[in-house]
């Protein structure tokens, strides 16, 4: 009887954890569905104002950003490996590819 | 991140400036920690050719204001105009133009602007067309004949445009050189400090300037910065952003230049959190008598500061910092005139209440800021000593009698005015005998800034300074006196309810009637009015 509630118990647990698994990668599957959807890349010009190597950003004074409908400003962006800091100085001239997934901002490519 | 949690409005471009001196020393010290690491521009020095080039000023037969395009940023082309020489086959852009006193000038200037220009000799004593005052505009396409002698003292003098209205954008797009006076006591002190132009007698022009998204020099004024003056987001030295310079163990000579349109400085040596002393040897009008030891004091836009800074001072192999330390910039347009106290809403006379936030973009005025990095790299043996005494300066006293009485303010409706007057390129409101020896003050109202009020034709004394504030006081001697005070002048900072006594004599060689400016160096206050001519009557 024992052995029969631990089995019960054991299949109701699992299929619970096989259901939440399910849940969870259906989720990202629609978030990843939504994301690729939304995903715009666009690229731009600017003057490199401050770069923060712990919190991986970079603020630049960038004119308007083709493919994503942003005018000139002053932005901090986040960049998708810290590792392309280091070639960066203040004032320096670049030109970036940003993309948006409807949500976030992210620099792909800087230089 | 989304893009409403990052706009990016730095802390230290979103704060006021008026009466915000502690916030602003706390941000702005953070900013400037920050910042100490980012300097890897080496300063750029005269050398044989291009920017700043060294060249005796009697062997410059033409000097053409060009339009050209210039490295300001490294790797980046700007628009950029210059005052371009040729020398010896060699292309000179705004040259340091080496005289010594009795040299005769002779030149032609050749305007290829698309606007009116004219070169100001900015310090010497002239008659009023050498002076370059803007009654002798020239042309697009048309040249103008100089010929003068240097008759001043040794001393850093300047040379830029002077054409009314525009003389602040023409200035920032780049017109700007120094013209260094030598003499037999300059050679003395060159020789007991063992010092050499271009290595360890160097020139720092300081100015502030923006740039476009693109890396290209900006000027764009807003309602609020013709009122207050061009703010610029970073301070260039020697047109250097950023820069640093590789130094020795010894002593320096530094010859300093606020070549800004605008922005004051409080400039300080620091070590860490540590203040050098520095020793104030000169002044607009040369050399000092004696030394004067410092640890900080204010420079205003025009002024000239020449000092000596001995590294043997600074400890172990940390950098030090030329800085400007944080001040309250005294954006004090709107304050009651009577109490000196915030006005009521109602009550603001005209005066922008918001022109000390005027330009969102910039490094608010009195922002604690690094402007050039000094690496100690070497310790060689050095054992010179600074004299004790430079040089002999001529008196000038107090004349009895009333002085003649020039108030600073704002006529309550955006516009800076002296006594009530603005420029009227007709109008000489104010005459003066040739040979006369005369008291002037200075009063700037409380309802103002600082105004640096620059004198054509003649350099002066401070007698004189009362109701300085605070921050001022606290650097002053005898009389109120600052150290520079010790020294000939051109052109006076005066703070907000301040008046400053200044003593000049009118005696010259030139004959018949000589009219010159008297303005506020503040580009933007001289463009939109603040200035007056004045008549040296033979």
């Amino acid at each position: 009887m024992k052995a029969f509630l631990f089995i019960v118990l054991f299949a109701v647990a699992g299929a619970g954890i096989a259901h939440a698994q399910y849940e969870s990668s259906g989720r990202q599957l629609a978030q990843a569905q939504a994301t690729a959807s939304n995903q715009k890349v666009g690229t731009g010009t600017g003057l490199i104002q401050r770069i923060d190597p712990e919190r991986g950003t970079v603020t630049i004074k960038h004119g308007p950003i083709q493919g994503l409908n942003m005018s000139a400003m002053t932005m901090s962006f986040p960049v998708k490996d810290k590792a392309m800091l280091a070639k960066l100085q203040p004032l320096q001239k670049v030109d970036f590819e940003l993309s948006f997934d409807g949500r976030d901002y992210l620099i792909t490519k800087i230089n | 991140m989304s893009k409403r949690d990052i706009v990016d409005i730095g802390r230290r471009r979103l704060m006021g400036a008026a009466g915000a001196a502690g916030l602003v020393a706390l941000f702005g010290r953070r900013n400037a920690i920050a910042a100490e690491g980012l300097f890897t521009n080496r300063l750029r020095l005269p050398g044989a050719s291009g920017m700043y080039a060294a060249v005796a000023a009697k062997n410059v037969r033409q000097i053409t204001v060009s339009e050209l395009d210039f490295e300001v940023l490294p790797k980046v082309l700007s628009p950029f105009w210059a005052y371009v020489a040729e020398v010896d086959g060699k292309r000179l852009l705004n040259p340091t133009l080496l005289a010594r006193r009795g040299d005769p000038i002779k030149l032609r200037m050749v305007n290829r602007l698309k606007q009116p220009t004219i070169i100001h000799w900015h310090g010497l004593t002239n008659d009023e067309r050498n002076d370059g005052v803007g009654h002798y505009q020239v042309a697009p396409g048309r040249s103008f004949e100089y010929a003068f002698t240097v008759r001043d003292r040794a001393a850093n003098y300047w040379y830029h445009p002077h054409p009314h209205d525009i003389a602040g954008e023409q200035a920032y797009r780049g017109l700007a050189g120094l013209l260094i006076v030598k003499d037999d006591e300059e050679d003395q002190l060159a020789r007991a400090l063992d010092l050499a132009p271009g290595v360890t007698d160097i020139p720092l022009v300081i100015q502030d300037r923006s740039f476009s998204f693109e890396g290209k020099l900006e000027y764009k004024l807003s309602r609020e910065q013709m009122f207050m003056g061009f703010l610029g987001e970073e301070i260039l030295v020697n047109l250097t952003a950023r820069p640093y310079l590789d130094a020795a163990r010894r002593i320096y000579r530094f010859r300093i230049l606020n070549g800004s349109n605008a922005r004051s400085y409080r400039l300080a040596f620091a070590q860490g959190s540590r203040l050098l002393d520095y020793y104030l040897i000169g002044t607009d009008g040369g050399l000092l008598e004696q030394p004067q030891k410092l640890r900080e004091t204010f420079i205003g836009a025009a002024q000239r500061l020449d000092v000596l800074l001995d590294l043997r001072e600074a400890s172990g192999g940390e950098p030090v910092f030329l800085k400007s330390l944080a001040f309250d910039p005294m954006h004090n347009e709107s304050v009651d005139e009577e109490t000196g106290k915030p006005a009521a809403a109602t009550a603001q006379g005209g005066a922008d209440p918001h022109a000390a936030h005027a330009a969102p973009g910039a490094i608010a005025d009195g922002t604690e800021i690094p402007l050039l990095r000094i690496n100690i790299t070497s310790s060689p043996e050095y054992k010179r000593q600074i004299p004790s005494q430079l040089s002999r300066l001529p008196k000038l006293a107090a004349t009895a009698g009333e002085p003649r009485r020039f108030t600073l303010g704002h006529d309550g409706k955006g516009n800076w005015t002296i006594n009530g007057w603005r420029f009227k390129d007709s109008e000489t409101p104010v005459t003066v005998r040739r040979g006369a020896r005369e008291t002037w003050l200075l009063q700037n109202n409380r309802a103002s800034m600082p105004h640096p009020v620059h004198i054509h034709g003649f350099q002066f004394r401070v007698l004189e300074r009362r109701g300085s504030p605070a921050q001022v006081a606290a650097l002053a001697t005898r009389n109120g006196l600052l150290p520079q005070d010790a020294g000939l002048l051109d052109t006076v900072l005066v703070w907000p309810g301040e008046s400053v006594r200044i003593a000049l004599d009118f005696t010259h060689p030139f004959p018949g009637d000589q009219t010159y400016m008297f303005h506020c160096h503040n580009l933007e206050h001289e463009d939109t009015g603040m200035m007056i001519g004045y008549k040296v009557k033979a």
